[in-house]
């Protein structure tokens, strides 16, 4: 019988960067037009008053991710040459092909000998990746280098008030090293019927870049382009509330873990109502659930890297943390893992202006 | 279904959309008298009436419902139902 919560010995994560653009949207002014009146409780509720955006239209989250490595590799004198793999988790590629990893390995200088492979997931994906990477480490007795990006801000609608003022733009990087002692827990969900429930429709192979792709249609307050993401909110709110809580109790208590002992709850923010919902189910005080959703915005599976970055910083640098990781939301999907975290690297945050 | 039960669905009410208790009422026009009304706390009404009441309350009936009352009486008309059938 399959283990629903598979274990992973032997790595450990060394140190975490992230990038994010320099640009920065306020949303009182930016949802004027789209909210009127409305405009001060919905940020209200979702709590994100300012998103970080990427100003020009080239940057992409290869450039924010390379730009975390780069300053994390040099503050932890990682060895270069010593690097036997890059995963990169990103729903927003460069091209179709090659894949970012590849790219991320000549602008990064690692060696050629090494595994190159991106992960297709957007706000479950950052345990995946270390899902991945960790598995690469082991095997390969090196450390891995796990980035983590999105320019989600290229696929959203400035006319779709489902989605226009909750998206930020980021870049994280994660090292991943070989560590005997260490040891993850991971649990994984997916429910594949609701993937209409927040999908970017159009662009891909099933619906192809066509002209008409690229016109905003829909109902006033509800227009988007088949490029844009499309979410049906209230499905999604139900997702998350109704199967993440338990889907985290259960990884605790598979690894007999009380929520008491837990230093964090490092979790994807949707929104701040969403990360307060789903931590009171858990039964988790937020007083260890970090937030930065009010200020960056909601980055996709970026957001528990750059989380570990902007809160937690001072005290992982010191300590070792009893930390629980969890993302959830396109897939639909849920992805979690239970680990000591620290003392690990983790530069002050890059801030690129582009 | 007794003044207990009301009561309770008020505090809940209250909870999910995070206003203190004392301030929700059965005749609160949610709408109008909650601060700072989102569709997002509506998401958390109608997630905490199915985890609550094991009731999926139709959207178009959420949107009738003015007051706390009108939610409530449509949570127990839907208990009720689904107990007869």
């Amino acid at each position: 019988m399959a283990q629903r919560f598979p274990v992973l010995t032997g790595a450990t994560v060394s140190g975490v960067a992230a990038c994010l653009p320099l640009n920065e949207v306020d949303n009182h002014i930016a949802g004027r037009q789209l909210f009127g009146d409305n405009l001060e409780g919905v940020l209200h509720v979702t709590g994100i008053n300012t998103r970080r955006v990427c100003r020009l239209p080239a940057t992409t989250a290869l450039d924010l991710a390379v730009n975390a490595a780069r300053r994390l590799i040099e503050a932890g004198r990682f060895a270069p040459q010593d690097c036997s793999g890059v995963v990169f988790v990103t729903y927003t590629p460069d091209a179709w092909m090659p894949n970012n990893a590849s790219l991320a390995q000549k602008i990064l200088g690692l060696p050629e000998s090494m595994a190159a492979l991106d992960i297709s997931h957007a706000c479950a994906g950052y345990p995946y990746g270390l899902w991945v990477a960790a598995s690469i480490a082991v095997a390969m007795q090196s450390w891995v280098l796990l980035l983590d990006a999105d320019t989600t801000s290229r696929h959203i609608s400035p006319y779709d008030r489902s989605t226009a003022l909750l998206m930020g733009d980021a870049g994280t990087a994660t090292i991943v090293t070989p560590d005997a002692g260490a040891r993850w827990r991971f649990s994984f969900q997916t429910d594949g019927q609701g993937r209409e429930s927040l999908t970017i429709p159009a662009g891909g192979a099933r619906r192809p870049l066509a002209a008409a792709e690229l016109e905003y249609t829909g109902e006033p307050g509800n227009r988007r382009r088949g490029i844009d993401a499309a979410m049906d909110g209230m499905a999604v709110f139900n997702y998350v509330t109704l199967k993440v809580p338990r889907h985290v109790q259960e990884l605790l208590a598979a690894e007999s873990v009380a929520v008491a002992e837990l230093d964090y709850a490092v979790l994807h923010q949707p929104n701040a109502y969403m990360l307060r919902t789903v931590a009171h189910s858990i039964g988790i005080p937020l007083g260890k659930v970090p937030c930065n959703v009010d200020r960056f915005g909601n980055l996709s599976s970026a957001s528990i890297p750059t989380t570990i970055v902007s809160e937690l910083a001072e005290d992982v640098q010191q300590r070792s943390t009893r930390c629980l990781m969890s993302g959830f939301g396109a897939g639909l999907s849920t992805a979690s893992v239970l680990m000591d975290l620290g003392p690990i690297v983790v530069p002050e945050l890059v801030e690129y202006d582009g | 279904m007794d003044a207990s039960d009301s009561q309770k669905f008020v505090e809940r009410f209250a909870e999910v959309v995070e206003v203190p208790p004392e301030l929700v009422f059965l005749n609160t026009r949610f709408r109008d008298e909650v601060p700072y009304w989102s569709s997002l706390l509506g998401f958390g009404l109608l997630t905490m009436i199915q985890m609550d009441y094991s009731v999926v309350l139709p959207l178009e009936e959420f949107m009738k419902a003015g007051t706390v009352d009108d939610l409530r009486q449509a949570v127990w008309r839907h208990q009720q139902s689904s107990a007869q059938s």
